[in-house]
């Protein structure tokens, strides 16, 4: 029998490339609509979107309206058809701004949080968000849906050393894995607020960029729990973090 | 038990002899099994032997995974040594039999492969590389070009 040679990757079906779609950042996913009439609507059925401000904030009025156009549009048929599983979004105000004269002050942030809503609103499992806001919102950057969310698995928040004041209601009983990168908590909330409010929690990650003061990690769940300072010098000062985990995996300091 | 062997046979008529627990791997012989569970030999009519061959080196790689790190982070490193060996024409066809033959983790694998090969080619080398052709109308392009202006950067619009 002969074998039947493939050269092609449109030998493969919508699913594999879909699957492949997926893995991509949505901006080089999007790219691939141009390929042929078969790829012009592929990318849009992936389940995640991967966005950064690069595109939110374009110098060119029709590239920030057409990527606006994307996003929300996504996130409107979401409802027809496959949910929603992972949303990363990386947001500069202040560099946005700059890019922009006549963005005011809160306008991009007030974009951003709705997507985020939105993504929350249809049941999105993994969120990775770096936004830095001109305003400080009462959470400090991020909109408070963000801690209430049954559904969220994995959550990472990064700004650059804000300190997070967190909602009185903070909820999340689906989060498994958490990654923190430079985010100061307001009177040691991250111990007696956020972990408390996370009962499913395993997967513990804090970076930071400098020092971090002692703090206790108390939880009964967390299975790998890691702490990396970007500046070594500091390590042997702040090596104090101390824990008090059951844990009988491989802890990581 | 689990040392039962089991033959898969490819489309081109090689014969395999692997443990059962290898050949579970394959999620479409781990049905088949349940199915019925006199079954030794299993004809596979849609891959040929030399990727049949590769899907197994894969799976008795993975068969027994263990949770620790040490093993995860070894396996990973195994994993891209693997991948390596491999052209695109090969790559697809690894894919497609893995898509065929229901084994997850080399699905996985194979597209973040390829995912990583796609994401720093431009629309018009990811068309060559991959062998995509173009059924666009120039008008049809173009629109596609302003429905999707936000993905482009300047390098990909031809020059007028």
């Amino acid at each position: 029998m002969e074998s039947v040679s493939i050269c092609s990757i449109d030998c493969l079906p919508d699913d594999c490339l879909i699957q492949i779609l997926s893995l991509l950042p949505t901006k080089e996913a999007a790219s691939t609509s141009l390929l042929s009439k078969r790829w012009r609507t592929l990318f849009t059925f992936s389940p995640n979107l991967d966005c950064n401000d690069s595109i939110f904030c374009h110098p060119e009025k029709s590239k920030r309206k057409s990527f606006r156009h994307f996003v929300y549009n996504t996130l409107a048929n979401l409802q027809g058809r496959n949910c929603i599983k992972k949303f990363s979004l990386k947001f500069n105000e202040a560099e946005c701004m700059s890019k922009l004269k006549n963005l005011r002050k809160g306008q991009g942030s007030f974009v951003v949080d709705r997507w985020i809503c939105n993504a929350l609103e249809h049941g999105v499992s993994e969120l990775h968000l770096r936004i830095q806001n001109e305003l400080l919102w009462p959470c400090g950057g991020f909109p408070s849906e963000v801690f209430t969310s049954t559904t969220l698995v994995k959550l990472s928040l990064g700004t650059r050393s804000h300190i997070l004041t967190i909602p009185w209601d903070t909820y999340l009983p689906a989060l498994k894995v958490l990654f923190l990168d430079s985010i100061w908590f307001k009177d040691d909330k991250l111990l007696n607020v956020f972990l408390v409010a996370c009962p499913a929690l395993e997967d513990l990650t804090i970076h930071e960029e400098m020092y971090r003061k002692a703090e206790v990690i108390s939880s009964k769940t967390i299975k790998r729990l890691s702490v990396t300072y970007n500046n070594s010098e500091y390590f042997y000062d702040s090596g104090i973090i101390s824990l008090d985990t059951p844990c009988d995996g491989p802890l990581l300091l | 038990m689990s040392s039962n062997k089991i033959v898969l046979t490819s489309s081109d008529g090689e014969s395999f002899e692997v443990e059962e627990v290898v050949a579970r791997k394959l999620q479409i012989v781990g049905h088949m099994l349940e199915d019925d569970c006199v079954i030794n030999e299993i004809p596979l009519q849609n891959v040929t032997g030399d990727i049949l061959s590769m899907v197994i080196e894969y799976c008795k790689t993975h068969v027994d995974e263990e949770e620790s790190e040490e093993a995860q982070t070894k396996l990973k490193t195994w994993d891209e040594e693997f991948m390596k060996k491999f052209d695109i024409k090969t790559l697809l066809q690894i894919i497609l039999a893995a898509n065929y033959l229901n084994v997850k983790g080399l699905l996985d694998l194979v597209s973040q492969t390829i995912a990583d090969t796609i994401k720093d080619y431009t629309p018009e080398q990811i068309r060559e590389v991959f062998g995509v052709e173009n059924d666009y109308t120039e008008e049809e392009e173009a629109e596609v070009r302003k429905e999707n202006a936000w993905a482009f950067d300047e390098a990909d619009t031809p020059k007028p």
